[in-house]
């Protein structure tokens, strides 16, 4: 019989939402990394080893701009309101202050979160979409904090080494005879 | 066929899937696609110069005075079963975070649900008492239906394996004084009903 085995102490790296109604979160393990996708009432977990991690491609999208572009119009035209009235302490305008203040705060917060992305981690059984790294500055992070434990697990080499080696491997196989039936 | 010759994983732009070059990888800013101008960082580690299709080892032929493995007993055993405590051949090996086990108490231990490593899935029962217990007061008289069935939710929820992450359990607490407070009600406004019925 199978003895249970100690618990995995997790730590949360980062957290988002899928069309802001599933929930996601990303968690590092002591030799893994496990993404959460839950719906409040059930949670999935994908678990990627740091020993098979082959590596991060983190892909920049328009949705920072975008959000920024439309919470600022937003802001704009309340601000504009606001400023355009005589009195700006009058019901109407304290109305629309108070009205504009989630977008004020959404807009300084996007701001403040930097740009977002597309995640995904390279694995031997393809691409791993993470949809808990939605921001350019948290895959900086993780990447950072990352570079030790994967050396720990897979072997340290340097930048220089490995970039060319893989190079020089993808050069071969392409260059390589097809084998033989 | 050797390692040079073996397909290594390819590396593509995520969004036009055009080959991107390694020279550009690992550094901490960010790169452009030749092909479709979009940013995109990219970190490569050692285990990408592993062959894609990387074949197992199926053992080796066990010999006069050696130990072979419980399942294969033509194959020469290498590891000891952490659980079962089994001999154990490379075929039959499985490492699960730094323990070695057979497939036997692998299987037994994925079905039983002990080993935490395995689990690809949880229900959150803790979530769906307390939501049973609280949702239903927007609408009260459902409480009177939706209580006793909360307050069972939530014992039942005390024992059954709830996230792998960290997790306390004040959802169950909350679920159990929030059901036992609408049974109290329903049964304060029933005998205060009677009362007034009989007088």
């Amino acid at each position: 019989m199978t003895s249970p085995a100690q618990p995995v102490k997790y730590r949360r790296i980062a957290r988002g939402t899928i069309a802001m109604i599933m929930r996601c979160s990303l968690w590092l393990g002591d030799d893994h990394l496990l993404s959460v996708k839950s719906t409040g009432y059930t949670e999935e977990y994908v678990r990627i080893y740091l020993k098979d991690l082959k590596g991060i491609v983190s892909q920049r999208t328009k949705t920072w701009m975008m959000l920024n572009v439309l919470l600022g119009i937003v802001v704009g035209l309340c601000g504009t309101g606001i400023l355009s009235t005589n009195d700006i302490f009058s019901p109407g305008s304290i109305a629309l202050g108070f009205f504009c203040l989630p977008f004020f705060v959404g807009l300084v917060l996007n701001m403040v979160k930097g740009p977002t992305c597309k995640t995904n981690l390279l694995t031997p059984l393809g691409l791993v979409d993470i949809p808990a790294l939605q921001r350019s500055r948290k895959v900086s992070r993780l990447i950072k904090e990352l570079r030790p434990l994967v050396a720990a697990q897979q072997g340290s080499m340097l930048r220089s080494e490995l970039l060319s080696r893989y190079d020089n491997h993808r050069a071969g196989a392409s260059t390589a005879p097809p084998p033989t039936p | 066929m050797t390692v040079g010759e073996c397909p290594l994983f390819p590396l593509l732009c995520s969004s036009c899937r055009t080959p991107l070059p390694a020279a550009l990888c690992n550094s901490d800013e960010p790169i452009l696609c030749r092909h479709c101008s979009k940013q995109l960082q990219v970190e490569l580690f050692p285990a990408i110069l592993k062959p894609l299709h990387e074949g197992g080892s199926v053992g080796l032929q066990v010999t006069e005075g050696e130990a072979s493995c419980f399942y294969h007993p033509d194959k020469q055993a290498i590891k000891i079963c952490s659980s079962c405590g089994r001999f154990i051949c490379s075929l039959c090996e499985i490492d699960l975070a730094g323990r070695c086990l057979c497939p036997v108490c692998l299987e037994q231990g994925r079905q039983n649900e002990q080993l935490s490593e395995l689990v690809t899935k949880r229900t959150l029962h803790d979530s769906i008492a307390l939501n049973t217990a609280l949702l239903p007061l927007l609408i009260w008289p459902v409480t009177l239906i939706t209580a006793p069935i909360a307050l069972y939710l939530a014992l039942t929820a005390w024992r059954k394996p709830t996230s792998i992450l960290p997790r306390t359990r004040i959802r169950i607490v909350f679920a159990l004084l929030f059901s036992v407070l609408q049974i109290i009600a329903w049964a304060a406004l029933g005998v205060f009903l009677f009362q007034k019925w009989s007088s």
